[in-house]
């Protein structure tokens, strides 16, 4: 019985040891970048000045730099005058918020990871306004909110889809999770789990992105910017799979307060 | 308490209200980055001013020489508020449209 024990005590030390890792975004193969405040505050990467000597930690503190824990890709706001700030909800929950005036961050330059395909998720929160259309791009037609991609000079990317005729309504004060996946021979929209754009129309991936930029329709002509909240960006240079996409919106539901 | 600064100045100054701001801003050389255009035009008329929008301590030197930056850069205009009760359309975009000024996007 004492070795029967004693074997057994060693199995569960093992199997203790072995744990698999918990899930993170990097976990899912193709993945090359994200913006993810919670994540990088828990691991210090989130830093109030350019060069990095002093750590954002606390409620409020304004962030000039947010490094992905994972690719070590910086995400960086081009002053100090353009910093967001940290914020939390005090259980756990933490974003960027955005003044909606000259608040943004530009990421790094995904070029040589992102090819032919790519999926994108976005979760956000419009904080004023009584509603967004999340559509498009330099477009005169209508408003428009959306994260800005860019690929080299061009503005082409997965995350947008002017000349699409799908302008869902995102009532301000709501959270959003924004899917999107890009082969460059078609392009799909998922809004909070549901598809609202399906084309076959070509949109070249996008490979530089920039959170809280925005267009906004005529009732905020002041402004070109997103006034909220930035839980996450998380980018992958393949589409994935329907699991893979249920384990990031799992994770990403968790950020989200 | 940290309050947003929204200012703007003339876009003539915009080099000079650089300068202004330098010793107080960290980063400053790209910190008067939002065009903005006479509000009665398209949002995609002549650039008239530039603004900033930043978040400052009240104990700040920033804060305490605000009424002295506007001063020195004639035709520019600030408003502060505490960051817990900043709203962007009525503190940024309100506030801009009763200066007879709107963001310029390019946008005809």
């Amino acid at each position: 019985m004492r070795r029967t024990r004693a074997i057994s005590n060693r199995f569960r030390g093992w199997g203790a040891a072995s744990a698999p890792a918990p899930f993170n975004p990097s976990s899912i193969p193709g993945f090359v970048a994200a913006f993810d405040p919670t994540a990088s505050l828990a691991s210090n990467k989130l830093w109030q000045d350019a060069s990095k000597t002093t750590l954002a930690t606390a409620h409020n503190d304004p962030v000039r730099v947010g490094v992905c824990p994972w690719s070590r890709l910086d995400w960086t706001a081009p002053s100090d005058a353009a910093r967001g700030l940290l914020q939390t909800d005090g259980i756990g929950h933490w974003w960027i918020l955005t003044d909606g005036v000259d608040d943004l961050y530009a990421g790094p330059d995904l070029t040589s990871l992102v090819t032919s395909a790519a999926t994108v998720f976005v979760a956000a929160r419009v904080n004023s306004g009584s509603q967004y259309t999340i559509y498009s791009t330099l477009d005169s037609t209508g408003g428009s909110w959306h994260f800005d991609a860019v690929s080299g000079n061009s503005h082409v990317s997965a995350l947008r889809s002017s000349r699409v005729n799908a302008q869902p309504i995102i009532p301000s004060g709501s959270n959003v999770e924004i899917l999107y996946r890009s082969s460059g021979s078609s392009y799909k929209r998922d809004l909070n789990g549901t598809t609202d754009i399906d084309t076959t129309a070509a949109f070249a991936c996008g490979t530089k992105w920039t959170l809280g930029t925005a267009f906004v329709d005529g009732a905020y002509s002041g402004s070109t910017q997103m006034a909220g909240r930035i839980y996450g960006l998380f980018a992958f240079s393949r589409i994935l799979d329907a699991a893979e996409i249920d384990q990031m919106r799992t994770y990403i539901s968790g950020l989200l307060p | 308490m940290t309050h947003y600064v929204l200012a703007y100045v003339p876009a003539s100054l915009r080099q000079a209200a650089e300068t202004a701001v330098a010793q107080y801003i960290t980063g400053a050389g790209d910190v008067w980055s939002v065009p903005l255009t006479p509000v009665s035009g398209l949002m995609s008329g002549t650039i008239t001013h530039y603004g900033l929008c930043t978040t400052v301590r009240d104990t700040s030197a920033l804060f305490q020489n605000l009424a002295g930056l506007s001063e020195e850069l004639a035709g520019s205009a600030y408003s502060t508020v505490p960051i817990e009760q900043y709203s962007q359309p009525t503190h940024w975009a309100a506030w801009l449209e009763s200066k007879g000024l709107k963001g310029y996007t390019g946008i005809a």
